[in-house]
Order: structure tokens, then C-alpha cells, then sequence
């Protein structure tokens, strides 16, 4: 009886800001994506139009050209981080000494401010001074328009993307290797089972609570990246590189189209809850997720 | 024997070779960072090595007493103070309920948990906006700090619940065989025991809230601006003054960077919702 009440009286501060800062907006932005609403024209108030920004949404040709760079950044930056990340995991797996160094060193990407990060590349882009073009041109190529072309933009900032998050991958997947059980080893080189073998059938089987935890953690990320994209380019040159997070803020906050941009915000939180729900389910990463629950 | 011994050495410096390459394009972009903070405003864009121009100071002189950049970076330092503190006290005692008490259907709170953690920014950017308009909450510190608690409540508690399961019960029953109170065990014997585990979660909430730059971006204007905010505006409508924001952003990295280091036995764990210990 009174484990009971403490369980109220410890869980009711947490319960009471997610249900004011959680709850409350999500139906808030519901109800308001049912709305005509332009901040910039008060005096027109909130209209209810019903689904009529839903159907004006899934008609708007740049919002599925968005959604389109959104699915891009997604598939490469979390494909590459992968197999980039993993790759040097086995390596660092394999080091004897500096590990503890590599491991502080591969810290540091990931804690600056992502804000900093695209200045940071912006500058380091930059199309006539910057220092990566001087690089290349050293190296006798010719010079790269990273935030210019609008056939690369988009690639420059995935890169960005890539550069900042490998090094989380690296320190997953080197916790699951150091984790590895000896004794499968030891069976297979007993059997005569060459080095890709034994990565293949004990190695990767054994990671596969690793790979689905790094994958659910990239998948979350990559759908919350803004600054990256605002920062460097704002969506452009033109609307190259504009995703969905994007052009999510630029209506809401540029046009001020409450309602609309609501009808967006909604979509996108579902969409990327979806995409974790399937990665969890498909890839029986739930069992894996769950048991660390209890 | 000779021979594989070579071989063996030779594989050892591949792998050390393809790591020293990885390591110099992960840290490369922060150096040439750092050296631009000290390359005087004019040769911001030389490429010229260390050492062949002279270092100066002139931009972190012009960011710390010619710019309002201090102020901000004190407003983020209060915002993310206040924020992490009040988090850790709401946040932990969620995850103490979460480890030791009886709740119900604790699958679908982890998941609602694990929601708040995935969604977006961007897509509860437009109510809470909204929400902050109404209770005339913009440009306000306890406005962006309402949001940020938010933010990082979910991760807290993930994050507290896991520390405290680490600590034996039988320590509190023990406590409490003694007339101590289950919450009084709790704040008397198991916060002092989880003590690194709940600095290290303050740790990584004050890196992310310190890091953070959209919402206070929309949240914030002039009164709670945080110093991320601020570096935008290096972007002069004439020209971009790189060297200020070379060496704001050098600042502003500091202590992400300090803290980190001084975690790095939990930062995976941070970063993955303790859902990966390190040894």
C-alpha cells in the first residue's frame, strides 16, 4: 500500500511534464494542423478547415521532394556511418596499444555543438579559400563547389553527418566486440574455420544486438539533423538540399503557417516513430531492447 | 617462423596505418578550427602552417570585450545549470520508481519514453511555440529551460533508472530494517551510492542542452539567447568575421569537450540510452 503511493508520488513530476510539455503540444499541434492559422495575419484567428492541410500536404510536389532528400540522407548517412564505423571498430578491436587514446580522441566529434560543426565545415568548404578545395587542388583535381552546386550540397552535408556520428558507431560496435564470448572461437578454429567464416557465422550473429542498437540510435538521429542543413546551406542552392526537417521549420517559421506547418510536424513525429517501431520489430531488436528493460 | 612473424608485423601496421588515418580526418576539421582562432582577421583564409604566421589573440580579444558573446555564453551556461538540476531531481526519482517500485506496464512507458527521445525537434517546435506565445514564455530563460527539461527528462530517467538497478537492494532493506523510510533509504543510501552514475547523467544533459540550437533559436531572442544562437551573427550582412567565430566556437567547445573526457567511461552509454554499457 505505501510502495504504492510512493510509486505515485515519485513518478508524478516526470508524468506531469511530459503530459504539459509532451502531451499537451502533440494534441495542440493536432488540433491547430486542422486549422487555417498565419500568425502573420492575426486577425484572422484560427479558421477550422479540417483535413484540408493533410490534403493540401501529401499534393505539395516540395514536400515529397523533401521527404525524398530526407529518405537520401537517411539510406547513405546511416549505410555509411555503418560499414565506416564498424570497419574501424575491427581494426581498433584488433590494435593492442592506444586504444584507451583512439577512444578519447573519437569522443570529441560527437560532444561539439552540432551548431559549430556546420560553421565549422562551412568555412572549411568554402568554394574559392577554403581549405579542403586548396587540398584537392594540391593533390591536382579540381575544385569542388560543396555548398554551391546543387547536384552536392545535399552530399556535402551528409558528409558532415557522417563525419560527426562514425565515431559513435566505432565505440558501439568496439563495446559489443570486447563483449564476445571466447569459447565459439576456439570450437571454429578447432572445425577449421577460415578468418571470414568465423566473422560470418559467430562474429556478426553474436553483434546482432550491437548492429540493431547502432542502427535504431543513427535512424533517431538522422531524423532529428537541422543545423547540419540550416547552417550550411538553409536548404540551398535553390531547394537542393532541403529536407524534411527543413522545410518543416522554414513554413512554420519563415511563413508562419501554423497550421500547415502542424500538419507537417505531426506527419514527420509519426513517420520517424514508424521507422523506429519497424526497425525495432523487424530486426527482433525488441527482445534484445526489451530484456534490458527488466 | 620468420616469415610469419613479418607478416604479422606487417598487418599490425596496416591496421595502425588505416587508424592514424581515421584519427587525422576526425580531429582535423577541430585543429584547423583552433588554428583559425589564431590567425590574425586578414589571413583567416592563409593555409600556411603552424608556425608561419604569427598567432594572435586578437580575435578571442575582440569576442570576450568587443562582442556580446560572453554575455550569451553566461546565459547558456544558467540555462543549462538550471535545466540539468531540475531534471536530475524529477528524472531521477522517476527512474528509482522505474527500478525498485511496481509499475504498471512498464513496456509502453519505455516506449513512450523512447518516443520523446526520437521525435524531432522540429515537429514539436510549431506548439510549443505556440504554447510559449501563450503563456508569454518567449525570450524568457524559464520558457527555453521548461523546454530543455523536457528534452532531456526521458533520457534522465533511462538513464538514472540504470544506476540505480546496479546498486543491490539489500543495501536499502538493510536501511530500512533500521527504521529508515523507503524514501528515506532511497535519498540517504542509494543517491550516495549511484552518486558517479548521476554525475555522469548530469554530465551528458549539460552537453546536450549547452550544444542545442534550434528551439532556442525559435525560443529565444535577446533576454535568454544562448551563445549557439549567437554565432550566427559573425554573419555581418558585409562580411563573414570567420576569425571571431573561429575562436567562439573554439570557447564554446571547451568544456563539451573537458566534460566528455572527464565521462568517457559512460558517454557511450549516455549516447545510446544505456542501452550499451562499456567496461
Amino acid at each position: 500500500m505505501k510502495e504504492k503511493r510512493l510509486t505515485y508520488l515519485t513518478l508524478i513530476p516526470t508524468a506531469a511534464v511530459f503530459l504539459f510539455l509532451g502531451l499537451y503540444p502533440v494534441i495542440e499541434a493536432i488540433w491547430t494542423s486542422l486549422n487555417k492559422y498565419n500568425l502573420t495575419r492575426p486577425w484572422e484567428g484560427k479558421v477550422f478547415i479540417g483535413l484540408a492541410n493533410y490534403i493540401q500536404m501529401f499534393s505539395d510536389a516540395r514536400f515529397w521532394e523533401s521527404m525524398g532528400r530526407s529518405m537520401q540522407f537517411l539510406v547513405v548517412s546511416v549505410g555509411l556511418t555503418f560499414i565506416l564505423g564498424f570497419s574501424i571498430a575491427l581494426l581498433l578491436h584488433r590494435a593492442k596499444w592506444f586504444k584507451g587514446f583512439f577512444r578519447i580522441v573519437f569522443l570529441v566529434p560527437m560532444v561539439v555543438a552540432p551548431a559549430i560543426t556546420a560553421l565549422n565545415y562551412r568555412f572549411m568548404y568554402n568554394y574559392k579559400l577554403g581549405i579542403l578545395n586548396k587540398i584537392i587542388e594540391s593533390l591536382g583535381f579540381s575544385r569542388v563547389d560543396f555548398l554551391g552546386d546543387p547536384s552536392i550540397a545535399l552530399w556535402s552535408a551528409i558528409l558532415v553527418d557522417v563525419w560527426q556520428w562514425t565515431p559513435l558507431v566505432i565505440l558501439i560496435m568496439l563495446a559489443g566486440l570486447e563483449a564476445l564470448p571466447r569459447e565459439p572461437y576456439e570450437a571454429a578454429a578447432i572445425d577449421g574455420a577460415n578468418r571470414w567464416q568465423t566473422f560470418r557465422f559467430i562474429t556478426l550473429p553474436l553483434l546482432n544486438k550491437f548492429i540493431a542498437i547502432t542502427l535504431l540510435i543513427r535512424v533517431m538521429d538522422v531524423m532529428k539533423v537541422f543545423e547540419t542543413i540550416q547552417l550550411m546551406t538553409a536548404g540551398g542552392p535553390g531547394r537542393s538540399s532541403e529536407t524534411l526537417n527543413i522545410y518543416l521549420a522554414r513554413v512554420g517559421f519563415n511563413w508562419f503557417e501554423m497550421g500547415y506547418a502542424s500538419a507537417i510536424g505531426i506527419f514527420t513525429l509519426y513517420f520517424t516513430l514508424f521507422l523506429a517501431w519497424l526497425l525495432v520489430k523487424k530486426m527482433g531488436a525488441f527482445s534484445e531492447v526489451g530484456e534490458s528493460i527488466e | 617462423m620468420n616469415k610469419s612473424l613479418l607478416v604479422k608485423n606487417l598487418s599490425e601496421m596496416a591496421i595502425y596505418g588505416c587508424l592514424l588515418l581515421y584519427m587525422i580526418v576526425a580531429i582535423f576539421p577541430l585543429f584547423w578550427l583552433v588554428t583559425t582562432s589564431f590567425k590574425p582577421p586578414l589571413e583567416v583564409f592563409s593555409t600556411e602552417p603552424l608556425g608561419l604566421f604569427v598567432p594572435t589573440l586578437e580575435n578571442y580579444n575582440r569576442v570576450l570585450f568587443n562582442d556580446p558573446f560572453p554575455r550569451y555564453m553566461l546565459n547558456s551556461a544558467i540555462i543549462s545549470i538550471c535545466t540539468v538540476l531540475v531534471t536530475l531531481v524529477i528524472g531521477s526519482l522517476g527512474g528509482y520508481a522505474f527500478a525498485r517500485l511496481p509499475v504498471r506496464n512498464k513496456e509502453s512507458w519505455f516506449l513512450t519514453i523512447l518516443s520523446t527521445r526520437m521525435a524531432p525537434p522540429v515537429a514539436f517546435a510549431v506548439p510549443l511555440y505556440l504554447l510559449m506565445v501563450r503563456f508569454g514564455l518567449i525570450d524568457s530563460h524559464a520558457g527555453i529551460i521548461a523546454v530543455y527539461i523536457f528534452m532531456n527528462l526521458a533520457l534522465c530517467v533511462w538513464l538514472t533508472r540504470g544506476f540505480f538497478q546496479e546498486i543491490p537492494p539489500e543495501v536499502e532493506e538493510a536501511a530500512m530494517v533500521d527504521g529508515c523510510t523507503r524514501f528515506g533509504s532511497f535519498v540517504r543510501i542509494t543517491v550516495p551510492l549511484a552518486k558517479g552514475g548521476l554525475i555522469a547523467t548530469a554530465v551528458l544533459m549539460f552537453i546536450i542542452t549547452w550544444n542545442e540550437f534550434f528551439l532556442a533559436s525559435i525560443l529565444t531572442q535577446h533576454t535568454a539567447k544562448t551563445f549557439t544562437v549567437h554565432l550566427t551573427s559573425f554573419f555581418g550582412s558585409r562580411r563573414i568575421l570567420w576569425g571571431e567565430l573561429a575562436a567562439a566556437s573554439t570557447l564554446g567547445s571547451l568544456v563539451p569537450i573537458i566534460f566528455a573526457i572527464a565521462m568517457r567511461r559512460y558517454m557511450i552509454r549516455g549516447f545510446t540510452m544505456g542501452l550499451v554499457k562499456e567496461k
